[in-house]
């Protein structure tokens, strides 16, 4: 805005009018942190902090910095929200389109030379009931050089005997789907935490555990769980096939540990 | 039925006068101090009734020429405008004698009333009537039961004591609630006129800064800083050594806002707001020259700045209305 413009605009705002409409726009920052997918991915041998957690509280910056991005296809969406939160003022709400490959994903990612063993973890929501044909992912694994990356672990939800969902664990290296031996189904609009205990391993010293809300519900040992040296942890929503098509998760509260 | 035609007086045109008469009255003849009653009720910043007394004594000597019994009262009270009041009465049997004096400071008036209650002794004395200040009229005592009332000055003298006075209020603590989301506090003076019951004010306050949360981030936000300036009317209404009326007011506020957080590169900007407001304020004149003073406001800011993070988007609004309160102290001039 010219000066002579923002002056008599100023006078006029603050003079007889006094219109609310009026009001002066004050900018005192930039917000150095916008959320993009085009973060690029630096140093390779950086590794990722064995400790680290984000709440949404500012954001997606805290996936931003130092390594990571967020990410949502054309239809699909990602943002902050007020409400449901697990803690603090914000949640992230991922947004996809089941089935249209334009908007069948939005995610958060952490990437790096990640840790030998950690505890990865996340608070999801889910709203509504889903009958799940595809695949619906919460949580995804992957590794490898920049041209050749490829899947090594998904936390995903599938629909139990009775319909419910579950989670269960697939390992890419070795083509199997781990089922709890007990399935303990999801709640539905209540916060539940998930968590996997991941101890990468070229050889047959690797080993995988799955907690839901604390409680152990599989784990796989002596076996080879991962072939990379680099790689990348995705938090957020994909799904391919869902009935309803729309699918809103809520996160909070993303944790890597060494310890639970 | 007494009658009674006092006029006040400025006492700093005439104490030497009253002085000189009082000093003619001692030296003429002798007051019936011992013999006196006196009554003393005056506020406590003014001098005892003791010294008030030992005034007298000193002033009309030892001596006594009559043996009856006098009564005097004095009271002393704040005027509408601040001053003190000065209302003398002496007795003698049916003889009543009266004055009335203004004056800026309680010791003057302590002095004043020990050289009066000395000349109206004199004065109610039938052989002595004459010796009232020197333009004083006479009026002897009648032989009847109707008291006599005694001109305590002569109109000459009379003068209106001045009809406005400078209003200097600091320092002030001043605290707020509505326009930021949390309390402000801060400092604030006032300087200005009062004319008779009415107060015009030039007001001005600052507070401390204050971070206005973002409305999508945590631990992001604006730290702003704000001042003001205005102009306040008030109506004051006396009662003694207290006064209260209510205000209206027209202030101007600058904010000064920058960004914070840990993901926010931050720059300065200011803006400005109208407040008009309407309050109450409540006075306590301790001495003449010194009170306290509290002040209430109600205000309503109807164009307010829009403070905004580029690529994050507002932080908290400043309220459109505010209760503010200050207090302090007030100096008279």
């Amino acid at each position: 805005m010219a000066p002579r413009t923002k002056l008599i605009r100023h006078l006029v705002c603050t003079g007889v009018l006094w219109l609310t409409a009026c009001d002066e726009e004050l900018v005192v920052g930039k917000w150095a942190c916008a959320a993009s997918d085009d973060a690029g991915v630096e140093d390779r041998t950086l590794p990722l902090a064995a400790a680290w957690s984000t709440g949404f509280e500012e954001q997606f910056c805290d996936y931003v910095r130092p390594a990571g991005y967020c990410y949502a296809e054309p239809e699909a969406s990602y943002t902050v929200v007020t409400s449901p939160v697990h803690s603090g003022r914000f949640a992230a709400a991922f947004r996809v389109k089941a089935g249209n490959a334009d908007g069948h994903q939005a995610r958060c990612v952490r990437q790096g030379v990640l840790p030998t063993a950690a505890y990865y973890g996340a608070w999801y929501f889910v709203p509504a009931q889903a009958a799940n044909a595809g695949l619906w992912n919460l949580v995804h694994f992957q590794g490898g050089p920049p041209s050749g990356l490829h899947g090594l672990w998904d936390v995903s939800l599938e629909n139990g005997a009775d319909g419910d969902l579950e989670l269960v664990v697939f390992d890419f290296l070795n083509g199997t789907t781990h089922k709890p031996n007990t399935p303990v189904p999801i709640p539905i609009g209540t916060w539940f935490h998930v968590e996997l205990y991941w101890r990468r391993a070229a050889d047959a010293t690797g080993q995988v555990a799955l907690y839901q809300d604390d409680r152990l519900l599989l784990e796989a040992k002596q076996l080879v769980t991962d072939d990379t040296s680099w790689g990348q942890w995705y938090v957020g929503n994909l799904a391919s096939r869902l009935t309803p098509n729309d699918s809103t998760l809520y996160v909070d509260d993303v944790t890597i540990r060494s310890t639970r | 039925m007494m009658s009674r035609s006092a006029a006040p007086v400025e006492l700093g045109q005439r104490r030497l006068l009253l002085m000189a008469a009082a000093c003619a009255v001692v030296f003429a003849s002798k007051a019936r101090a011992d013999n006196l009653d006196f009554t003393w009720n005056a506020p406590p910043q003014c001098p005892s009734k003791i010294a008030v007394q030992a005034r007298i004594r000193e002033l009309a000597g030892d001596a006594h020429t009559s043996t009856a019994r006098l009564r005097a009262e004095a009271t002393v009270s704040r005027t509408a405008r601040g001053g003190l009041h000065l209302r003398l009465v002496v007795q003698s049997d049916d003889l009543i004698g009266e004055r009335e004096l203004d004056g800026a400071s309680c010791a003057d008036l302590a002095g004043a009333t020990a050289v009066n209650v000395v000349l109206l002794l004199q004065s109610l004395q039938p052989q002595n009537t004459e010796v009232m200040t020197p333009s004083a009229p006479k009026q002897a005592p009648t032989a009847s039961t109707r008291p006599a009332a005694i001109e305590a000055q002569p109109p000459s003298e009379t003068s209106t004591p001045r009809a406005w006075r400078v209003l200097l209020r600091a320092p002030l603590a001043s605290a707020s609630i509505g326009l930021f989301p949390q309390p402000s506090v801060g400092v604030a003076l006032a300087a200005g006129l009062q004319v008779e019951h009415w107060q015009l004010l030039a007001v001005g306050s600052a507070q401390l800064p204050q971070t206005l949360p973002a409305l999508a981030a945590a631990a992001t936000g604006a730290r702003v800083t704000r001042a003001q300036a205005g102009v306040r009317v008030c109506r004051d209404f006396s009662l003694g050594a207290f006064g209260f009326g209510p205000c209206a007011e027209l202030a101007w506020h600058q904010v000064w806002a920058r960004g914070e957080g840990r993901y926010v590169m931050p720059s300065a900007a200011k803006g400005a707001l109208l407040a008009v407001g309407v309050g109450a304020q409540a006075r306590w004149e301790l001495a003449p020259w010194f009170g306290l003073v509290a002040y209430v406001e109600a205000s309503w800011h109807p164009s307010r700045p829009r403070i905004v993070i580029d690529g994050l988007g507002r932080v908290e609004p400043l309220g459109a209305v505010a209760l503010a309160i200050s207090f302090g102290s007030e100096w008279i001039l």
